[in-house]
């Protein structure tokens, strides 16, 4: 495979890798890692070079490799092919215990916390520098004095349930530093922050490099690249694509070498909402808890209307999960109205809302979308067995008929474009992109009012977002209202008609996006909670 | 398992076995199930020979268990309450739910149907019969819903109460067998309890092995259940609940509802089986009546693997390991010998659900696009993926050990 | 207060095997794993007991090879196929059910009803010889009573005080985080505390048989083996409590004779009912509880098929 010796010349950029550079200061050298799964190869082939006390940004979509190249790096994978270097030496780790003991630690995107622990027994977990045999207060000590070595502030005796996300992202990055990491890796850490937090997490990120710590940065944001890395390597389709020092290049040079292609503009039809709309449904001072019976969704108040779709922007966990679910019938209304078409429809289940044609894309597709070890036949009719003219199509009397319940799994086969065999297949046996094409066809076929959308693109990769995205503007198209949850706001600002801002569970802000189109900074400071006239993110480059 | 031996393969060649983890699969997991099976079958026979290691008492057992005219009778009698014990458990497993206690609920509906004979003796023939079968019916869902309740409202484990429950219904009926129903009256030595009349007993299809019609009764349920739970929406709905609680709520189905019609259905299948097992065969009430089929039905349900065909074979599997054993019994044979059986075919069925998750393919790793080939390799377990929301490459980082 | 004194004991005696079943039991529970097959287990380990005592006479020894066959009993019929194989829980419990029935009735068969002599295991407490009243309630018994009332205070501080006791909540609040976020070699840690419930409930059987009944039968536990498990819900997991809730079911399963003894007008069906009706309501109430969020120590992943391998 490639060697990648120093100083040679990367055929994509052009520039020299690591110019002016010496080997003995590189942290961590990757040579050529090969890594398949079966017949899939995430990985062809990888170099990576990162200097001390460097903020070494790694680029790349959905499935180019980048979680399953820092599986490598901490020893939850062994490469196929390929070496990798610490500090000069040869570094093989055969699990992340040993990667730990190299001094590599790694911040998982769920942070992998246990939740009913404290902060401080969570600290020294599985660490064998942990004193034997201590109280819990004794652990809780030790840990204070570790989390103040370090210069955080944290509670140790706290439940780990009970910490904000960014608390808990910090717990994790301690937890590495504790355990004497050198190499920190961070994978999407800024997924579930707010932009305060982000601003918070990079301060950090840049003290810790000042004092010699290397940083890899895992992401697919552009700007946080720009914002906070020293260096950006680029992967796509499992190769590095590109490696260049952050000052020789910009967002949309990175946007090429990520894709692989520009960038192209959506084209949509501009046509404001018609005036002849109709309120499809109504929600009066809606208020829902979660799980944990907190109160997640407070005193939410819109309509939905058809031909028009209303994009709903938050950063995750503000509510905007549990009030697609409350909208779609599957989570129980603490108090308030929900009407569609006028009339009330609260305290229905899900049944009742599928039968008055609202369709649902949820968050957990495989888990509550689809039933992994049935055929797809079986999981076409999911919904389609509460909608009257569909039932009296699929069932005669309380028997099933088989034959037209395959004939109707074929026709959302067709029009999701799903490629399969034929609708007996179990769905755990599609990929990932055709379960979830087939999810959306078979939600946009019911849903003859209202489309409910949570992160219909996540984990897509360009070609089949924008297919998706055309999906739902063709159903706008035909009079159907749509909501729009997505943390990406280039999905929300590119797609909705109106845009509704939710933070802590209440709607904190409102956008004609035709007339009047936010700009991300008044979004992200209303998703951050800041008030509309505030000016400044904290935001350290 | 091991990827170890497979990447340095890889290192060498460009072509390789590789070991892929799945999607459960079932047809691999039916042909783990049959070999196992035959292992067990080839195990068993090699202990009969080391035990007995005479070959004309070998061939009295064989010939008792399959080639005299009463064989095939005591063969159908035997595998009779299987049929129903196991949809007990089957039915329950399909919303999720482990119905242990199909032991209790065969007595509470033998012991119901026992006390129904013996006070409305004075019922025409006619109906006495019909009258035990829903008597019995009653009692097995009535025992049955005590931890359904507790289960759907309260969340109480029911794999621990229903156990529990099995062993208060057996000292249930035998504080009967003391009493009143008590055989030669209550100064009778025997826990057993008085015949019930003539005309409380089913009639016989076939004489020689005391076949009794309750194999029909039971094989029109089992058709009835099967075609319920393959063709009806309520079996459909029962898929919903059984896929997990997400997609039950994601689809609006009423879960506890169909988990108590569940639950009390499968109680009252167990209930009816310990009627057919007294008016059938048994004509009294003992606390050995059910010869442990309660439990043993657990075993068939498990190796049908779901499907109601799977479960007549395999109650038909298992009644021939109970004659085989009650034959060889006489000549040395332990009477619990197919209990080890039966325990070894559930561990290696278990395995083999395991591992059929796991494929062996033969790879050129330069050939193969990883579009093609990523359907293959979705981790399937809803769970373990959930909300990750990004199925593909970074969902089977764990397709392999890390070694 | 003859009697009282003489049920004490009695049930003391009944609820030891309890409590180190349940103590085994808690051990694999604390790591997630639930085993419904105790009763199997506890076969296993009375047979070997009996046989090892009869051939060398010694019930130290029997009691030591019971336990030991309990814990490779366990480690094979369980372990392997639970934490190596990834199998769900509930049916190799019931395989270690089903074949520890018909395997310790296979071994045991020549050996039914013969009695065993274990009078050597009968210790005296120092010095209580002295105290009238507590003398015959607490003062003669075999050293493993002893050995398990005190147990549960030693794994209670194992689970509290100790790096490696926090190690193991966290394998049974969530094995995967565990094992990737906190770099446990969880495998390796649920063989080896399969190994010990083995052990312990190979040993609460082999007490059962040599010391507590004096002879091996297929009938011995009668079911003890589902009390041990309801025993560990009663103590919702706290170590201690297995005490109490031993002790409350050993209470419950020395009624029947207590009731022949006195003459109750109960009938003695419904006294031998009462340790499993007990243990249904226990469950009901403590679900009860649970809800209202006042005990909520159960492993979260207790009973959950453990899907990944790292």
């Amino acid at each position: 495979m490639s060697t990648g010796e120093i100083g040679e010349v990367n055929k994509e950029s052009g520039r020299p890798v690591g110019a002016a550079r010496n080997s003995a200061d590189l942290k961590l050298r990757v040579r050529g890692v090969v890594k398949s799964f079966g017949s899939l190869r995430a990985l062809r082939g990888v170099d990576l070079d990162c200097e001390v006390g460097q903020i070494h940004a790694v680029l790349g979509e959905n499935g180019a490799g980048k979680s399953t190249l820092m599986s490598v790096v901490t020893g939850l994978l062994a490469p196929d092919e390929g070496e990798m270097f610490l500090d000069g030496h040869e570094y093989r780790p055969q699990n992340s215990q040993v990667a730990m003991r190299h001094g590599v630690g790694m911040v998982h995107q769920d942070f992998q916390l246990i939740e009913r622990l404290s902060v401080g027994e969570n600290l020294f977990l599985g660490w064998d520098g942990a004193p034997r045999i201590a109280t819990v207060q004794r652990v809780h000590e030790a840990a204070a004095a570790a989390i103040a070595r370090f210069g955080f502030s944290l509670d140790p005796a706290t439940k780990v349930q009970d910490l904000s996300v960014g608390e808990q992202q910090r717990v994790a990055v301690v937890r590495a530093l504790v355990r004497g990491a050198k190499v920190l890796i961070l994978d999407e850490p800024t997924a579930a922050l707010t932009p305060q937090e982000v601003g918070e997490l990079f301060v950090v990120m840049r003290s810790l490099a000042s004092q010699g710590t290397t940083i890899i940065f895992i992401t697919h944001k552009l700007r946080e690249v720009m914002d906070i890395a020293d260096h950006v390597t680029v992967l796509r389709l499992g190769e590095r694509v590109a490696s260049f020092p952050i000052g020789e290049c910009d967002e949309a040079r990175l946007a090429r070498e990520m894709l692989g292609r520009d960038v192209v503009p959506l084209e949509r039809d501009s046509a404001e909402v018609p005036e002849g709309s109709q309120v499809v449904m109504r929600v009066e001072s809606l208020h829902a808890r979660d799980e944990r019976g907190l109160l997640a969704v407070k005193d939410v108040s819109l309509q939905l209307v058809s031909h028009e779709i209303v994009g709903v922007a938050a950063i995750a966990g503000n509510g905007q999960r549990e009030l697609s679910e409350a909208l779609a019938g599957v989570r129980q209304v603490e108090s308030g109205r929900i009407e569609i078409d006028g009339s009330d429809i609260t305290s229905r289940s899900a049944n009742a809302f599928t039968a008055s044609g609202i369709g649902y894309i949820p968050e957990d597709r495989l888990g509550a979308g689809m039933m992994l070890r049935e055929s797809i036949a079986r999981n076409a009719i999911m919904k389609a067995l509460s909608v009257r003219s569909e039932r009296a199509r699929l069932t005669r009397g309380f028997l099933l008929r088989p034959r037209e319940i395959e004939n109707y799994a074929n026709e959302l086969l067709a029009e999701g474009q799903v490629s399969t065999r034929d609708a007996g297949v179990p769905v755990g046996h599609l990929s990932g992109g055709n379960i979830q094409r087939l999810l959306i066809a078979r939600e946009v076929r019911i849903a003859s009012r209202l489309l409910i959308a949570v992160h219909p693109t996540l984990g897509l990769d360009v070609g089949a977002t924008e297919r998706t995205w055309q999906t739902l503007l063709d159903a706008r198209g035909r009079g159907i209202a749509i909501l729009l949850i997505s943390e990406d706001l280039d999905e929300v600002l590119t797609l909705s008609d109106r845009i509704l801002v939710m933070h802590h569970g209440e709607i904190v802000g409102e956008f004609q996006n035709r007339t009047t189109p936010p700009t991300r900074e008044q979004l992200g400071l209303l998703m951050g909670g800041a008030t509309p006239r505030g000016d400044s993110v904290g935001v350290s480059a | 398992m091991s990827t170890g031996a497979a990447s340095t393969a890889a290192r060498q060649s460009r072509k390789s076995w590789t070991v892929v983890r799945g999607a459960p699969s079932p047809k691999r997991s039916w042909a783990y199930r049959i070999v196992a099976i035959f292992a067990v079958i080839a195990g068993s026979a090699l202990y009969l020979v080391l035990t007995i290691h005479q070959p004309d008492i070998l061939g009295v057992v064989l010939r008792e268990s399959f080639a005299t005219p009463a064989s095939l009778d005591e063969w159908v009698v035997l595998a009779t309450p299987f049929f129903l014990t196991a949809l007990a458990v089957l039915i329950p497993l399909r919303v999720g739910l482990w119905n242990i206690g199909g032991e209790g609920q065969f007595f509470a509906g033998a012991w119901l149907a026992t006390g129904f004979a013996f006070w409305l003796t004075h019922l025409t023939g006619g109906l006495l019969i019909p009258g035990m079968l829903v008597a019995g019916a009653l009692g097995g869902a009535l025992w049955a819903a005590i931890p359904t309740l507790a289960r759907v409202y309260l969340n109480v484990n029911e794999i621990i109460s229903t156990l529990m429950l099995n062993v208060v219904m057996v000292f249930w009926v035998a504080y009967w067998l003391v009493g009143s129903w008590q055989y030669g009256g209550s100064t009778g030595g025997t826990l057993q309890s008085r015949i019930i009349p003539t005309q409380a007993q089913l009639p016989l299809l076939h004489v020689a092995g005391g076949l009794d019609s309750g194999v029909i009764i039971a094989l029109v349920l089992t058709a009835l259940v099967g075609l319920y739970l393959h063709y009806s929406t309520f079996g459909y709905q029962s898929l919903l609940v059984g896929s997990g609680r997400a997609v039950a709520l994601y689809t609006g189905v009423r879960i506890r509802r169909v988990q108590m019609i569940s639950m009390l259905a499968a109680g009252a299948l167990a209930g009816v089986a310990g009627v057919l097992q007294l008016t059938g065969n048994s004509y009294q009430l003992t606390p050995g009546l059910s010869n442990n089929t309660g439990y043993l039905g657990i075993a068939v349900a498990i190796l049908a693997g779901n499907s109601i065909w799977g479960l007549v074979v395999m109650s038909g599997l298992l009644s021939t390991i109970m004659l085989v054993g009650q034959n060889a019994q006489m000549y040395g044979v332990s009477s619990d010998a197919p209990f080890i059986v039966i325990g070894v075919l559930l561990l290696l069925n278990a395995l083999g659900d395991a591992l059929s998750q796991y494929r062996v393919m033969r790879l050129d790793r330069r050939d193969v696009s990883s579009e093609a080939e990523g359907d293959d390799l979705v981790e399937a377990e809803g769970h373990s993926t959930a909300g990750s929301g990004a199925p593909g490459l970074e969902m089977v980082r764990d397709a392999l050990e890390a070694g | 207060m003859h009697t009282f004194e003489l049920s004490f004991a009695a049930a003391l005696l009944a609820a030891t095997p309890l409590l180190l079943a349940a103590t085994g039991e808690l051990f694999g529970e604390i790591l997630g794993m639930m085993n419904v097959g105790i009763e199997g287990l506890m076969l296993m380990g009375a047979v070997t007991g009996v046989i090892v005592t009869l051939h060398t006479n010694s019930p130290e020894l029997g009691l030591l090879c019971g336990a030991l066959a309990g814990a490779a009993y366990l480690l094979v019929v369980y372990g392997i196929p639970v934490v190596v194989f990834m199998t769900e829980q509930v049916l190799p419990g019931f395989a270690v059910w089903f074949i520890g029935l018909g395997l310790s009735q296979l071994l045991g068969n020549n050996y039914e009803n013969t009695s065993v002599s274990s009078s050597s295991t009968v210790v005296g407490l120092p010095g209580i010889d002295r105290i009238p009243v507590i003398r015959e309630m607490i003062g003669h018994f075999p050293w493993p009573v002893y050995v398990a009332f005190v147990l549960p205070f030693g794994v209670a501080w194992l689970l509290g005080h100790t790096r490696h006791g926090r190690n193991m909540r966290a394998i049974g609040e969530n094995p995967a985080t565990a094992a990737t976020g906190a770099g446990i070699a969880v495998m390796r840690w649920r063989l080896f505390y399969v190994g010990v419930n083995g052990f312990f409930g190979g040993f609460a059987g082999a007490f059962l048989a040599v010391v507590a009944v004096g002879a091996w039968g297929p009938d011995v536990t009668a079911g003890r083996g589902f009390i041990a498990l309801a025993v560990v819900i009663f103590s919702a997991w706290r170590a201690r409590w297995l005490i109490v809730g031993a002790a409350f079911f050993g209470g419950l399963l020395i009624l029947v004779e207590l009731g022949g003894a006195l003459a109750w007008p109960i009938p003695p069906d419904f006294l031998s009912m009462f340790p499993y009706l007990g243990a249904v309501i226990v469950l009901v109430i403590w679900s009860i509880r649970g809800r209202r969020g006042e005990l909520s120590a159960a492993p979260t992943s207790l009973g959950v098929r453990v899907m990944s391998r790292r």
